[in-house]
């Protein structure tokens, strides 16, 4: 089973709904089917400049228009979804940032099979650590904290190879009408929507991997049918 | 609502944005309303509205 997530390090929901994908897969054991999982580019704030100044608070409050106070509820809201998922968010920390390079990093560990474990690691940095997931240096470092070679991990970023790869991902997203994110692509066929919880991720792979199941069976129907169609177009022939 | 079924998303392979028409959602969406982010702002959704009580 294929699942691409559509997906931004700056956005809380993107974690928490990272977590409860994971509890729901982790909740059909270990004769639950194999699963590959794919993160895809999707910039929340493209607009955010890669050394902004100031909190989650004055950006949603001076870049969104929101009054501050709604802002602090809101964060305080998801920071305790958070934490009932597991996560420590620490918006005191926090530094807002484009992430636009976090994203050519990610399709750089795709290619190196190295991307769950760089997507936890700049997620971990960004929303607990107070870590930079803009800037080249910082994300170089946490590659190589993710397995990854932190020289060739510099010599992509710097040269913008993974660049067309991340505005692909972008436009697919907006093809496929997707405006928010965390959103998930099963099997090519369903998408789920937001951070849901565990059980629904556990019952869209089970769907889906009933889907595949009755595909095997209508294809075995159908060689069965050809089959003695064949048989029949043989007997007639010989008598 | 009713998606079409579409082939797995292959990472790498997909068309530039001009030579695909957009598309309402093509899946079939699984799931009722849940958090998501949408040009930076993060909030939950809104609550389902609550039917009055019959007297």
């Amino acid at each position: 089973v294929t699942i691409d997530v559509w997906s931004d390090i700056a956005c809380p929901w993107c974690y928490i709904g990272k977590r409860h994908l994971e509890e729901g897969l982790a909740s059909l054991g270990e004769d639950g089917p194999a699963v590959e999982i794919t993160y895809h580019s999707f910039e929340l704030a493209p607009d955010t400049p890669v050394d902004f100044q100031g909190s989650e608070v004055d950006f949603l409050a001076h870049h969104k228009g929101l009054p501050a106070d709604q802002v602090q509820q809101m964060l305080e809201r998801v920071t305790g979804i958070a934490a009932q998922a597991g996560l420590e968010y620490r918006y005191d920390l926090l530094r807002h940032t484009k992430t636009l390079k976090a994203h050519e990093a990610l399709h750089h560990a795709l290619a190196h099979g190295r991307q769950l474990e760089l997507s936890e690691r700049l997620f971990r940095a960004y929303f607990t650590e107070g870590g930079h997931v803009g800037r080249v240096e910082d994300l170089v470092r946490y590659a190589g904290e993710a397995g990854l070679d932190e020289d060739e991990t510099r010599a992509a970023l710097e040269d913008g190879r993974y660049a067309p790869a991340v505005a692909a991902d972008i436009a697919q997203a907006a093809t496929y009408g997707i405006q928010g994110v965390p959103f998930f692509v099963v099997d090519g066929r369903y998408g789920v929507s937001g951070a849901q919880p565990a059980e629904v991720f556990a019952e869209v792979v089970q769907r889906a991997v009933a889907d595949r199941a009755d595909e095997v069976e209508a294809v075995a129907d159908r060689t069965d049918e050809v089959g003695a169609v064949a048989d029949r177009t043989t007997e007639g022939g010989a008598r | 609502m009713t998606g079409v079924e579409r082939g797995p998303v292959a990472p790498g392979t997909v068309e530039p944005a001009a030579a695909v028409p957009p598309l309402a959602s093509p899946f079939t969406l699984v799931g009722e309303a849940a958090p998501v982010c949408v040009d930076g702002v993060c909030e939950l959704p809104a609550p389902a509205p609550v039917a009055p009580a019959a007297d």
